[in-house]
């Protein structure tokens, strides 16, 4: 929690440097993703592939963008699998590295909604939970257009579950982007 | 060579050419949007020099650091200019009130003694003021909800999962104003949840309904404020069901509680009448474990002034009653008091305003007497205050305790003491408020008490973990606190403001009653906002808040290790906010991370941790035939 204190301090000082013309375009991007680590959860679930879509804008510095991904994890003998529904919203920061790829690492916060394929008779009796996730990640895009690119991304997310679920993913995908209308653009202002 | 800080200080002193503010905390109503305040109590949030203790994150008692008794708070309430006394068996929570945060314009947070409206409130004062709706017809709804973080998630089917943590919220609220150029009608409705279900704090709640239900809190309230035929008027009712913490009996009890107000005030020429009533009252839903606790009170205050050019005539009376156990028997006192306050006239740069008054407390001649002088150039204040009063000046718990009166099933013992000695609090405070773009207040002051009738709880961990074992003991008690607390205001650019505060406390008595009293130290923090526009904005909030002495702590923390993993408060909060408005102020959306760094932080011995919580707000407003002027 210190790095993301660190990180929004240096939002807060840098702002007014890197300060642009918000939204003025917007950035699609559809992309498959997979969990690669091991930890505590992986000895009960074992991941399957899953996708996410995002929007992003420039903000008033960097980028403000909303996800949203879906994967699933499948049960071993005694635990349901459960599909999991993971909402947020990030800010990045795009750092051009060549004329045509460019580096945006960035933050992330939201919801993390699983839902489990059966019910437990429990105390709360409930078959979904939500908690909060935060997450961190880099993400490397390559133009091959005026509006398209291939991109590949590497992203930690961390849901604030008790025990905590510690989760990396890789992930690849295709997106483009279009000037915002005039319309949009005073609605999002 | 450079020495910064004197620069810095130097800096400052040519910077001095005017006040910033009074010395109040003012927070307005878009401070509170950019915060995303949803509840009353989070106001603590932004409060410099106010701390709290909660047991289950919902009622917070409340008090400013260093001024008032933490354990017994004295501070008093004002909304709408009227005074309101909801306290409850020593407990004033800001959540039961029947006020909406949209409705609110401003709070004034007093952490020094003040006088208002001839009222004088010696251990600090919150003035909440409402806005006066625009002409037209508003109508205006905002919804909040939140995720607390430690939830079992997918591990509740393993063995390394604990019991669910649920949900914050959701908060309601609703309102409806029609107004015209010189009178207006606004109603307001609150509904909230709040779940109790902290692991620390479950066992007790499991036990005391036996596993039959899950604990919640839930508020409702309604509201109406007023300006008809020259008369601002103000009311409400609220109730909170199901679920209570009462400090003197060390445990949660399955309580509903039930407070209504209604104030009316009338001014013309030199004459300004106001009267106001409260009621408070709680009773015990039924239980397995047949814990009961029975209170009632109600309150009348009717105050007359006369003002001339600088001098206004006070006379005010308060009836109260109480009522104690199943039957209800029955007590009451009365307090008449006579006051003069003079101010100096607006056109010299040095003003003061001065009170003095004699009360008769249930028959006992007391005095108050207050000083504010300051030097608007200069920025330099002085607050001086005396009083000597009868503890049946204050209607509160230790006062209804000292007259035998008791509600059920608690521990309370008290000394004989005598009913005639007055309780004496001297205190002085020096201010210093300077500079235009970055502004600087700096205070200092101290107080002794003399006398001072207040419960004392001694609290010892119950060996099962279901709660702590509570005496409570009604005593006489006396000591000092020194306190100094500073607040930096530093615009950095243009967008991005920058505010620091501090405020430590020292108390210090040769009687342990005083020393082992619960008194937070320090609390320190930074603010940081980010507002590129009047649509946008980002908060972020940073805050320490300085390990408090519990006197029983160190026992309890050797006996039992694992429950006290760590000191009393003694945590840093990281709070963030993200507001956004669309359509002018038609709709707004806030999301608010409140977090606590590396450690959960525990506000109370028997309380519930707060690691992390997740809320979103949405707020809309629709208006019919409104103009732009109030």
């Amino acid at each position: 929690m210190r790095h993301i204190l660190a990180i929004l301090t240096l939002i807060l000082v840098t702002a007014d440097c890197l300060a642009q013309a918000p939204f003025s375009r917007l950035e699609f991007r559809v992309q498959g993703t997979h969990n690669v680590n091991r930890s505590l959860l992986h000895d009960y679930w074992h991941p399957a592939s899953g996708a996410k879509v995002s929007v992003a804008t420039p903000f008033y510095a960097g980028d403000w963008e909303v996800n949203l991904g879906i994967h699933r994890f499948n049960g071993s003998a005694n635990v349901p699998g459960f599909g999991a529904l993971w909402i947020s919203s990030g800010w990045g920061l795009k750092i051009p590295v060549t004329h045509r790829m460019t580096l945006k690492p960035g933050i992330g916060v939201g919801n993390y909604r699983m839902s489990f394929d059966e019910s437990v008779t429990g105390y709360s009796g409930e078959s979904r939970e939500s908690d909060f996730v935060g997450s961190i990640g880099i993400l490397a895009s390559l133009d091959v257009g005026r509006r398209w690119f291939l991109f590949s991304q590497a992203e930690y997310l961390r849901v604030q579950t008790q025990p905590l679920m510690h989760l990396w993913f890789i992930s690849a995908g295709i997106g483009f982007q279009v000037n915002t209308g005039k319309l949009l653009q005073t609605l999002l202002e | 060579m450079r020495c910064p800080w004197k620069t810095c200080f130097c800096a400052l002193i040519a910077l001095g050419s005017g006040i910033f503010s009074t010395s109040a905390q003012v927070l307005t109503a878009d401070d509170l949007v950019r915060a995303g305040i949803t509840r009353l109590s989070d106001i603590l949030e932004l409060a410099d020099d106010w701390v709290g203790s909660s047991t289950e994150g919902y009622h917070w008692a409340i008090a400013p650091l260093g001024t008032s008794w933490e354990a017994s708070p004295d501070w008093n309430l004002f909304i709408d200019g009227q005074p309101i006394n909801l306290q409850a068996l020593n407990q004033q929570s800001l959540n039961i009130l029947p006020l909406t945060i949209a409705e609110i314009c401003k709070v004034q947070l007093h952490a020094h003694p003040v006088v208002i409206h001839g009222v004088l409130a010696s251990g600090g004062a919150i003035q909440i003021t409402r806005c006066i709706p625009r002409t037209g017809i508003t109508l205006a709804g905002q919804l909040s909800a939140g995720n607390e973080t430690g939830d079992p998630g997918p591990y509740r089917y393993t063995n390394f999962g604990g019991s669910n943590v649920d949900r914050t919220g959701p908060t309601i609220h609703s309102g409806l104003a029609i107004a015209s150029k010189d009178r207006f009608v606004q109603i307001t409705g609150a509904a909230d949840e709040h779940h109790a279900t902290d692991p620390r704090i479950r066992p007790r709640v499991l036990q005391l309904y036996q596993g039959e239900k899950d604990a919640r809190i839930l508020h409702r309230a309604l509201g109406l404020s007023a300006r008809l035929l020259d008369y601002r008027i103000s009311a409400g009712t609220s109730r909170v069901k199901d679920l209570g913490f009462l400090p003197f009996m060390g445990r949660e009890i399955p309580l509903d509680q039930e407070i209504s107000y209604a104030s009316a005030s009338f001014s013309r020429n030199k004459f300004s009448y106001s009267l106001s009533g409260s009621s408070t009252a709680l009773s015990t839903r039924e239980n397995p474990e047949s814990v009961s606790v029975e209170f009632t009170q109600r309150q009348l205050y009717v105050r007359t002034s006369l003002r001339t050019s600088k001098l206004e005539y006070g006379a005010s009376a308060v009836l109260a009653d109480a009522r104690f156990g199943p039957n209800q028997k029955r007590d009451g006192l009365s307090t008449l008091r006579l006051d003069a306050t003079f101010e100096t006239d607006h056109t010299s740069p040095f003003k003061m305003k001065a009170m003095s008054a004699f009360a008769l407390d249930d028959g006992i001649l007391g005095y108050e007497w207050f000083t504010h002088a300051w030097h608007e150039e200069s920025g330099i204040g002085l607050r001086l205050l005396i009083r000597r009063r009868a503890l049946a000046s204050r209607t509160n718990f230790a006062n209804w305790i000292t007259r035998e009166h008791r509600p059920q099933d608690a521990d309370l013992s008290f000394q004989h003491l005598d009913p005639r000695k007055r309780e004496a609090l001297y205190s002085a405070d020096l201010d210093w408020e300077t500079g235009n773009r970055m502004k600087l207040y700096l205070s200092s002051g101290v107080r002794k008490f003399k006398d001072s009738v207040r419960p004392f709880t001694e609290s010892t961990l119950d060996s099962t973990r279901t709660y702590l074992q509570a005496v409570t003991h009604i005593v006489s008690t006396g000591g000092n606190v020194a306190r100094t607390s500073l607040r930096v205001h530093y615009p950095l650019t243009r967008y991005l403001t920058l505010k620091v505060y501090s405020t430590y406390a020292y108390p210090w008595s040769s009687m342990h009653t005083f020393r082992d009293a619960w008194h937070h130290r320090l609390q320190a923090g930074m603010r940081g906002e980010f507002r590129p526009n009047d649509r946008f904005s980002l908060d972020l909030r940073l805050r320490y808040v300085g390990a408090s002495a519990w006197h029983a702590f160190e026992r309890a923390a050797k006996e039992n290790p694992e429950f006290y993993a760590m000191r009393l408060p003694g945590t840093v909060h990281l709070h963030l906010t993200v507001q956004k408005r669309f359509w002018g102020d038609r709709l707004r959306m806030s999301a608010t991370m409140r977090n606590v760094l590396d450690h959960p932080h525990i506000t109370h011995p028997a309380g519930a941790r707060t690691r992390a919580l997740f809320q979103v707000t949405l707020h809309y407003l629709f208006q019919v035939r409104n103009t732009a002027s109030p």
